[in-house]
């Protein structure tokens, strides 16, 4: 069976040409390719460069299941019980997104996984960088260092401690551990529009370490688009443009979305905006909330997940990040 | 059209001479021009290979993504609230870009807690001003002249013994002069105000403050049932254009919401800040006033930058203090 030229995704311009010069499946293409005076004549009329061409006619590359489970990676959090949910913490080539109300921790839980991004190696952490694509300002310089402050804090207590920590080397790097040279390894963008994150293919050369990228808000530039269609359009280009990046890159992609009230038979209810396509498109959903009454008790109720069904965990958020819930209580 | 984007229009010159010529067919010289379309429907239009989209968009989008931070002032800057143990609460004061909301029952001080803003404001950097003048809306009563003009006169023996700075700077701030006040009473003056009035006074005067109170008091009424949606959706487009000044200008804005109070699920009532999640979810920091018989406290909410706690404070003549 060939596959017809026109599926492959030339222009139609170039299509014309090539069904002129008699190519009429990808199998002739592939042939004149090898042929150097053929491939001359034809990419003489053609804006696609031979390398291009190449790429499109390569057959994908496929990987077996035992290889794909040698080569997860995932990022843990400071927090057991969302790791446990998670199979382990946020996965790396994967798109979670994190919903919740307002002040319900998402962007608390994306700031500590920025930090928890650039965990050494030697704590079986990725050692890499973050990107943070900020939307609704939500950024806090203050919260990072913070969390950052927290982190050190207790690599300093590991350093101290009877432990050697597998040689010199690595006591050397987590000693020039500090906490400007890893707020430097967030890498703050701002955007207003969802298109820009084309921008990131940019931001990605210049900072190749990268293992996380953030999109705190998500919806926050949907909220000038008025037409409905429309804005179904760009949350699935925007969505294809992510999906890339984290396989291409493989990096892990966390997306923060609002909830947003709906009209139902049973009443108003609540449930995460950009309707089910999106939760289509998306590998993770963990809905956030805050346990009412409970000062500083959050939940995450994993909606989404091809690991695990619906399932709970509880967090706290304190100055040092987001963290479990102290096993006893404290007294009140 | 903006003017200043033709500056930082796409250079041509980083694409190949097909590319070249197609943009310059399709008249998509402007980054923001290109961005109105996705990737599959611009390749569609100017009819060129998936790469070289790929590339005018990556180009466009990084001009389009630096136009946003234009903005190079440091983002932590913050602004003091006027009182010590407020601005503790807040992280050190409050943080500029995004919408800082302050609810409470009527009564509760946060008028008081904006005219005071609106004075520390105009304070000089060292004093954790921003040395600028404010933009007052008001919809619900006129603007407490006289009230004002009681805390000018006290704000300056409050910063008296502050030899961080020179005084004569701090007599010469003619506060009243800084403070533009606009009057108005439905939405469409605000969505006026805002879309035409704001843009405008930011170009001609350094304002840095934009606050209105409240927000709430024109939504209250003008809507009925079946038009919740369109009061949801000015609400959001009003929030988002805040933002948007916000970011683009690095302002504070801050918006008074009154409360509601909502039924909870163990029976007990319980006052919340009124116009729903569409607006919550556009606000970045969340401050609730309450007053009890012998003190008032002041709570953040929600807030990136600090967890929430609670401060009790009290209204003086010289405006909002720590007890």
């Amino acid at each position: 069976m060939n596959r017809p030229i026109w599926t492959l995704p030339l222009s139609k311009h170039t299509i014309n040409k090539l069904d002129k010069l008699g190519y009429k499946c990808c199998e002739d293409l592939i042939d004149s390719l090898d042929d150097p005076e053929k491939k001359s004549t034809f990419l003489r009329k053609h804006m696609e460069s031979e390398s291009e061409i190449r790429d499109m006619l390569k057959t994908p590359i496929y990987k077996t299941a035992a290889e794909l489970d040698i080569g997860r990676d995932s990022i843990a959090t400071f927090c057991k019980s969302i790791d446990e949910l998670l199979n382990g913490g946020i996965q790396v080539g994967q798109i979670t997104e994190l919903s919740g109300a307002p002040g319900s921790g998402k962007s608390q839980l994306s700031m500590q996984l920025c930090v928890s991004v650039q965990i050494p190696v030697c704590f079986e952490g990725l050692q890499a960088e973050a990107i943070y694509v900020d939307t609704n300002s939500n950024f806090s310089e203050l919260r990072l260092t913070e969390m950052i402050d927290a982190f050190l804090g207790h690599v300093s207590k590991v350093l101290s401690g009877p432990i050697d920590f597998k040689g010199e080397a690595n006591s050397e790097l987590l000693k020039s551990l500090t906490t400007a040279s890893m707020l430097s390894k967030i890498h703050r963008v701002q955007m207003n529009d969802l298109n820009q994150l084309y921008a990131l293919y940019t931001t990605l050369e210049r900072h190749p370490n990268v293992k996380l990228i953030v999109v705190d808000s998500f919806v926050m530039p949907l909220y000038q688009v008025e037409n409905s269609l429309r804005k179904n359009t760009l949350v699935h280009s925007a969505l294809d443009l992510l999906q890339t990046i984290a396989r291409e890159h493989d990096l892990a992609v966390v997306l923060t979305n609002d909830l947003t009230t709906a009209i139902t038979e049973n009443g108003a209810e609540v449930f995460p905006a950009l309707g089910e396509s999106f939760g289509h498109r998306v590998q993770y959903r963990l809905l956030l909330s805050k346990i009412p009454n409970q000062p500083n008790e959050y939940t995450a109720l994993l909606k989404k997940s091809v690991e695990h069904g619906r399932s709970a965990a509880r967090f706290t958020i304190s100055s040092n990040g987001v963290r479990d819930l102290p096993t006893e209580q404290p007294q009140l | 059209m903006n003017t200043s984007s033709v500056d930082n229009d796409l250079d041509l010159n980083i694409f190949d001479p097909y590319t070249q010529a197609a943009l310059i067919k399709g008249g998509f010289l402007l980054s923001t021009n290109i961005l109105k379309y996705t990737e599959a429907e611009f390749r569609k239009k100017v009819d060129l290979t998936v790469e070289a989209t790929r590339r005018v968009f990556i180009a466009a989008a990084n001009i389009s993504a630096s136009n946003v931070k234009c903005h190079q002032e440091p983002i932590n800057q913050v602004l003091t609230t006027g009182c010590k143990q407020i601005d503790k609460l807040l992280g050190g004061g409050l943080f500029k870009c995004g919408i800082t909301e302050i609810s409470g029952e009527s009564g509760c001080g946060k008028t008081q807690f904006c005219l005071q803003i609106a004075l520390t404001v105009q304070l000089p950097l060292p004093l954790k001003g921003a040395k600028s003048g404010a933009a007052y809306i008001c919809t619900e009563d006129r603007f407490p002249s006289s009230r004002i003009q009681q805390m000018i006169s006290n704000i300056r023996f409050k910063y008296k013994c502050d030899n961080k700075i020179d005084m004569n700077e701090l007599y010469q701030i003619d506060y009243g002069d800084n403070i533009l006040i606009s009057h108005i009473a439905t939405v469409e003056d605000l969505k006026k105000c805002i879309h035409e009035m704001l843009p405008k006074a930011l170009l001609h005067r350094p304002i840095k403050l934009i606050i209105i109170d409240s927000i709430t008091a024109v939504f209250r009424g003008e809507y009925t049932l079946s038009e919740l949606p369109r009061r949801s959706r000015d609400l959001r487009d009003i929030a988002f254009f805040l933002h948007k000044l916000s970011v683009e200008h690095g302002l504070w804005i801050i918006c008074v919401n009154q409360v509601t109070s909502s039924m909870s699920d163990n029976g007990g009532k319980k006052l919340v800040p009124s116009l729903g999640l569409s607006w919550a979810n556009l606000v970045t920091t969340r401050l609730m006033m309450s007053k009890t018989q012998s003190s008032r406290y002041i709570e953040v909410m929600f807030s990136p930058h600090t967890a929430s706690t609670k401060v009790p404070f009290k209204v003086t003549e010289q405006g909002i203090e720590s007890n």
